[in-house]
């Protein structure tokens, strides 16, 4: 039995409909992400699981309770706000004690919870400023601080990271999932950012206008993108995509447009797929940057890329160019991403693609016609 | 230097523009109290449709404190207007800021239309609707007081109840005032800190008197600040339904002044009553300020 189970959850605002149905279950412990582009009901999903909006249709339980209807008071769940939300009148120490505080807790109690989340979030001698006396990192942490102290069923994130600088980002993002699980909390993050996501969940929810496209762990959706969608918003650089005509080979596919792609692949990939596709269908298939490989001279199987510009990052380096209308990047393996040996612009590099690495969808359905 | 050159005309810039608001200051302001101090220790007879003024030292300020009682009642009566009108337009304005904001849509349109009305009438119409309202025998209020077996009251004939009268009307006048500028001060609080409460909180009153009032504490101060100046302000409703009486039951200070100084054409003891309401307003406006600027001073030392 699920912790949270959400059941054909609808949100509509009189005509407009933000999420048509949504199903989702959550195991106690999980960390679950929910991404999605802006407007793909992501924030919305997470305000009705917290009581902030009203529910259209559909089911909301937490341990087995139904909790649809009631007031986010009584759900016992706590939240983190992108903006903190902390009440500047109150000093950090009331701030934190304030939801036990108005439930008429022991005073002994109180006391020892903010202790405890103050060792925890590393405030000390915070306890008394208000929060205009605090850098944006302390009142985000004050924030979860307030969360902690409730010891609630769920802890909530809504982008709780957004106003936070590049680097304390990714500190941050490491200490709430160090805290996660030394609580043993069940969390739900919702993000727009996909390196927030892939580093911190267990489980990624990917929405695009209020549809879960796909539900798995981070590397499930990265290796395994159940439809073209996911395949392109995980990742960055972007997936590759081509449209041609699918034409079954020996050992691979090739796919033809003005060029001509050839994806090598193992022959049980070869039998799956050539269940699937009809001679000469028009298909969209997907390569990611890394699965690329620079060969060392053209050939019949290599495809032209004219270089346009390259990224270099340190650790790895990209190419760019476009093939007709489509842009291509290219990662450079790392043994030629010294700076003297990149591609330089102008010219033109010759690519293989891995085996098996790459993807077909369903230019219609956007479905993968691969796994 | 052309730097200096640059600074010179930014400092002409910077007091050439000051300079009208300054000329209107001390002409309309500044020289009119000073004008008041000197007619307040003078005595000014009219002679051939002249003006003698000869001066008499504190004479006005003694027949002030000893001989006015009509003066004193005034004082006596704005406190309690004051005290009474304020507090009532606070808790209600701030109550129906509360219920506008919760209101939604059409709701929240329709609320705010009709809690404004009252301060978009002009003060001689709203003074000639409540007589009528308030008339003892055919007005509206005695009307349906008598539907239900009670009255007539006579609201603004009756010593005793008279003040209580013009307290009211003044109450229903003033509290859009309030509703607007606490509707106002709720609306620039930010929305996430509610939401964050109403997770915190078990119930509406605990939202109230831990997040809503609490922040909205600077509106507070300064709207009942305002308030209570422009309460010390109050004419032309009592002139309009009362005009004073009936007795000094509903005497304000503006009306004693302007009855010494207008009909009984005594400008030197009516001078004097200008003079002290000034200071004691004066006071007033620095002691509120006073508490503003301490609370500032308090927050910034938190931080």
């Amino acid at each position: 039995m699920a912790y949270l189970t959400l059941e054909k959850l609808r949100k509509a605002y009189g005509k407009h409909v933000v999420i048509p149905e949504i199903d989702l279950e959550l195991e106690a412990g999980e960390f679950v992400c929910l991404v999605g582009p802006s407007g793909s009901g992501k924030s919305t999903l997470l305000r009705m699981i917290a009581g902030l909006e009203s529910i259209s249709g559909g089911r909301v339980t937490v341990a087995g309770a139904d909790i649809t209807g009631t007031d986010p008071s009584d759900r016992d769940m706590a939240m983190v706000f992108q903006s903190y939300a902390l009440y500047p009148h109150m000093t950090v120490r009331d701030n934190m004690s304030f939801a036990l505080r108005m439930r008429n807790e022991d005073k002994a109690l109180i006391q020892e919870r903010v202790a405890e989340a103050v060792e925890m979030l590393d405030l000390h001698g915070l306890e008394d400023r208000k929060p205009s006396a605090l850098s944006g990192g302390q009142r985000q942490r004050v924030a979860m601080g307030r969360c902690i102290v409730r010891k609630p069923k769920l802890f909530l994130f809504d982008e709780p990271l957004s106003n936070l600088d590049a680097k304390l980002r990714t500190a941050t993002r490491h200490q709430i999932r160090r805290l996660h699980d030394q609580l043993g909390a069940t969390s739900i993050f919702v993000t727009h950012d996909q390196v927030e996501a892939m580093t911190m969940a267990d489980r990624i929810a990917l929405l695009d206008h209020g549809e879960v496209m796909q539900i798995g762990t981070p590397q499930e959706l990265y290796l395994n993108p159940k439809n073209r969608f996911t395949a392109g918003f995980l990742g960055s650089p972007e997936m590759n995509f081509f449209s041609g005509t699918a034409e079954m080979a020996e050992n691979g596919l090739h796919v033809r447009a003005s060029d001509s792609l050839f994806l090598p692949a193992s022959d049980a990939r070869l039998k799956r797929l050539s269940d699937r596709l009809v001679p000469g269908q028009t298909v969209e298939v997907g390569v990611r940057p890394e699965h690329f490989v620079i060969a060392d001279a053209p050939g019949p199987d290599t495809l032209s890329l004219p270089v346009e510009g390259q990224e270099w990052l340190g650790h790895e380096a990209f190419v760019f160019g476009r093939i007709g209308k489509q842009e291509v990047g290219v990662r450079v393996a790392s043994g030629a991403a010294a700076d003297d040996t990149l591609p330089r612009t102008g010219s033109a590099v010759p690519l293989t693609v891995l085996e098996d690495t790459w993807h077909v969808f369903d230019p219609e359905t956007g479905e993968t016609l691969s796994l | 230097m052309s730097a200096t050159t640059a600074q010179r005309r930014n400092r002409i810039w910077r007091y050439g523009s000051l300079l009208p608001a300054a000329l209107l200051l001390i002409v309309l302001t500044i020289y009119p109290v000073f004008n008041l101090v000197g007619l307040s220790l003078s005595d000014v007879e009219w002679i051939d449709g002249r003006a003698d003024t000869s001066f008499t030292g504190l004479d006005n300020f003694e027949q002030l404190f000893q001989h006015e009682p009509v003066y004193w009642a005034g004082v006596r009566n704005t406190i309690v207007f004051a005290v009474c009108a304020v507090t009532a337009q606070m808790i209600f304005g701030f109550a129906m800021a509360l219920a506008a904001r919760r209101a939604s849509g059409f709701g929240r349109v329709a609320l705010t239309t009709i809690f404004l009305m009252p301060i978009v009438i002009p003060p001689i119409v709203i003074g000639a609707m409540w007589r009528l309202l308030l008339g003892r025998d055919f007005g509206a209020v005695n009307t349906l007081l008598g539907y239900v077996g009670l009255g007539p009251v006579d609201f603004l004939g009756n010593p005793d109840v008279a003040l209580a009268s013009v307290i009211m009307v003044d109450i229903w006048h003033w509290t859009p005032f309030v509703f607007l500028l606490m509707l106002t001060g709720l609306e620039s609080l930010d929305d996430e800190v509610f939401e964050a409460a109403r997770f915190d909180v078990k119930t509406n009153w605990q939202e109230l008197r831990y997040v809503t009032i609490p922040l909205m504490i600077p509106t507070i101060l300064i709207t009942a600040g305002l308030r209570i100046v422009l309460t010390f302000k109050v004419f032309d409703e009592v002139y309009l339904l009362t005009a004073g009486g009936p007795g000094t039951a509903t005497e304000v200070i503006n009306f004693s002044i302007y009855r010494t100084f207008f009909a009984q054409d005594r400008v030197g003891v009516g001078s004097a009553m200008s003079l002290l309401t000034l200071v004691a307003v004066a006071v007033l406006i620095v002691a509120v300020n006073l508490v503003i600027r301490a609370r500032r001073k308090a927050k910034e030392i938190a931080e």
